[in-house]
């Protein structure tokens, strides 16, 4: 093989590895394996191995012999079979030739003679275009109009339910409703004081402050007892009820229906509406207005530590604002909008529950389109009943 | 594939007991299973079967005794056994495939975290277990919700066999299955713990199975096993629960159609 040395100097050439050794000589290339032919030794080499390989063989200009031995193989598993066997397609019109193959491999070999690893498999990652984005804001856009308009069937439905139980009043789940009512309420009294004492003492301080450059601070109690009465406190207990109510309601709904619970209830002939949600919303109906009256006082509250600790307005005198300032009818608007907003709350939480699929990925997803939806319709319900009351001039003015 | 010769214990559990409050499931439980055969346990319902498999798995604490996966206690080491997550693996009695994630990306998972194999290697030996499992590589695409009972078994099998354990844990592998499903793939077990070498512990209910697959059985009653061997010694064993359960009208139909062949 004279004519190979002159021309090709570099054909004679040894790779070597732990697994592996490749030789390369004349017009023959052996590939020497040996060691633990297992997935986790393969798997850090594999790509070493095909560089190696298609270097051997790409020095040859005509056809070659390949020898592959496994004289050294320790153990080997099925990932050693595909090894070898991509190597045998890679080597296309060359005779690749095993030797002393151990016979674990070559039953396994067996077991997988017939897998084809040149099947063409569909790639997997989508480039995304701005076509794509464009259909995907499309779609956005379908949906949010899809589930504006199922929005008076949920209610039908529920005037349905509603209708059953005042004809079949004992069919009516009150223990499920008060086991709802405590764990909607006791859990969330904590937060919902916390979070409205802040708000209502950082309000005060923002108001307060202002006024103060006219020597008016006194002013502050009677505007912040109504801002904090009609506005703050609902729309602060809303967005926390959301929050909790809105996403364990879809959560607990939405594992029942993976768990094909609800398909099971349906075939015992159990009215889910009845069953699930009404119970749900009747301790809403309950939980919300409490939940707001807490948060009403907390807010007070919040003012009037504000005021006494910056501005030494004391409890009097704040109590005396408040009864000056807030009427009856103050808080009536505020409680009037705890029905809408409890009802429509917990529909979409029970509908977007009923739409999880069997995966752990849309339970996710329609948990999280619950809470955002509950947080829009808390918002909205509070602004359209609040105009409302202003245009008819109807409780206070 | 290890370097523990055939036959030789590869679980070994001494003296288990396994509490629940005051519920006592095991109580001084001893069991070795060896290596490169299939073994069977059964017993009654409710016998915490599948207790001893959390036990094994190290899924559950045990309250005393030991259990010594290939010479390793699978609670003891800080990583929660990961040094053993390569070497066995579980099938789940409802296959407990990862519901986001496609078929082909549940069985390329464990290698890719195990092994940090990915790209292309990683997906031509997903395709081979689902190959291996008698799966169309079609079904690589899917998501778990699309597959029927029977492809959820094999496609969990596959995963469980992506490292190329050296021990297979099952928990009731045929229950869902029809009889044709269940006989395919006990076929299908039997084929490819020969062709991989592959130790198997399996729970079942299935006289079939028992019969056909299981190279030992070991019979769980009074929170003990009560006996473990070859099935000979088994039928022949005397504990009213055995004897109904194997001399049942069930369990001497399938042992006749067993001598037929
Ligand atoms: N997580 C658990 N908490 C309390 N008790 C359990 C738990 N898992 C199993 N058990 C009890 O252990 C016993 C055995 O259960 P198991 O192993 O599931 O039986 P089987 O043999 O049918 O698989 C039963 O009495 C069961 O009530
Ligand atoms: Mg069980």
């Amino acid at each position: 093989m004279l004519y190979n040395c002159h021309i090709y100097p570099l054909i004679q050439g040894l790779m070597k590895s732990d697994l592996y050794s490749i030789i390369v000589e004349n017009n023959r290339i052996n590939i020497a394996l040996f060691g633990r032919w297992t997935l986790a030794h393969i798997g850090a080499i594999e790509r070493q191995l095909f560089k190696d390989y298609k270097l051997a063989l790409g020095r040859k200009p005509y056809k070659l012999n390949v020898i592959i031995s496994g004289r050294g193989i320790d153990i080997v598993d099925t990932s050693a079979v595909l090894m070898i066997k991509k190597m045998q397609i890679f080597a296309t019109d060359m005779d690749v030739e095993l030797a002393d193959m151990p016979d674990e491999f070559n039953s396994l070999s067996l077991k997988l003679a017939d897998f084809d690893i040149t099947q063409k498999h569909p790639k997997q990652s989508k480039i995304r275009g701005p076509l794509d984005m464009l259909e995907a804001f499309g779609k956005a856009c379908l949906r949010s109009y899809r589930a504006f308009a199922e929005t008076p069937q949920l209610l039908g439905l529920f005037l349905m339910a509603i209708l059953h139980t005042l004809r079949k009043p004992f069919e009516f789940r009150f223990t499920s409703m008060v086991y709802h009512i405590q764990y909607m309420t006791i859990p969330a009294i904590a937060i919902v004081f916390a979070v409205s004492f802040m708000v209502g003492a950082v309000l005060t301080e923002q108001v307060a402050w202002r006024l103060s450059i006219f020597g008016a601070e006194e002013y502050v109690v009677g505007f912040i007892g109504m801002v904090t009465t009609r506005e703050t406190s609902i729309l602060l207990t809303g967005m926390l009820i959301a929050g909790r109510s809105s996403s364990s309601i879809t959560a607990e709904i939405g594992s029942m229906r993976m768990n094909e619970e609800i398909d099971a209830m349906k075939v015992i002939g159990l009215d889910v509406m009845r069953f699930l949600v009404m119970p749900r919303v009747m301790a809403m109906l309950i939980a919300f207005p409490i939940l707001t009256v807490i948060g009403i006082f907390a807010g007070y509250a919040g003012s009037a530590f504000l005021l006494y600790v910056r501005y030494d307005i004391g409890l009097s005198v704040f109590i005396d604002g408040i009864y000056d300032g807030v009427t009856i009818y103050d808080i009536g608007t505020a409680l009037v909008k705890t029905p809408f907003m409890a009802v429509m709350l917990v529909l979409v939480a029970c509908n977007e529950g009923m739409k999880v699929q069997s995966n752990a990925a849309s339970l996710g997803y329609h948990t999280t389109v619950s809470v955002v939806k509950g947080l829009f319709l808390v918002i909205i319900i509070d602004a359209i009943i609040a105009i409302y009351f202003t245009q008819v001039n109807l409780l206070g003015s | 594939m290890t370097d523990i010769p055939a036959n030789q214990a590869i679980i070994v559990v001494e003296n288990l007991r396994s509490q629940f409050g005051t519920n006592l499931v095991h109580d001084d439980l001893n069991l070795t299973i060896e290596k490169g055969v299939i073994t069977g346990i059964v017993g009654g319902s409710g016998t915490g079967k599948s207790v001893l498999l959390r036990t094994m798995t190290g899924l559950k604490k045990p309250e005393a005794g030991s259990v010594k996966i290939l010479g390793v206690n699978p609670f003891s080491e800080t990583k929660g056994g990961l040094g053993l997550a390569r070497k066995w693996g579980v099938l789940f009695q409802d296959g407990a495939l990862f519901s986001s994630l496609s078929v082909l990306d549940n069985i390329r998972l464990p290698m890719k975290e195990q092994l940090g194999i990915h790209g292309q290697f990683a997906q031509e030996l997903a395709y081979m277990k689902l190959f291996l499992v008698g799966l169309d590589w079609t079904v690589g695409q899917l998501m778990p919700s699309e597959l029927s009972g029977g492809m959820r078994k094999r496609v969990a099998l596959a995963r469980a066999l992506a490292l190329d354990p050296e021990i297979l844990f099952l928990d009731e592998p045929t229950s869902g299955l029809d009889p044709i499903g269940a006989e395919k793939f006990d076929e299908l077990l039997l084929e490819l713990t020969h062709a991989l070498g592959i130790s198997v512990v399996m729970i079942t209910h299935d006289l079939d199975s028992i019969f056909k697959i299981c190279g030992n059985v070991a019979v769980l009653a009074d929170g003990k096993v009560i006996v473990d061997g070859k099935l000979d010694k088994i039928l022949k064993f005397d504990h009213p629960w055995v004897q109904e359960y194997f001399g049942g009208a069930r369990g001497r139909q399938v042992q006749a159609q067993q001598q037929n062949k």
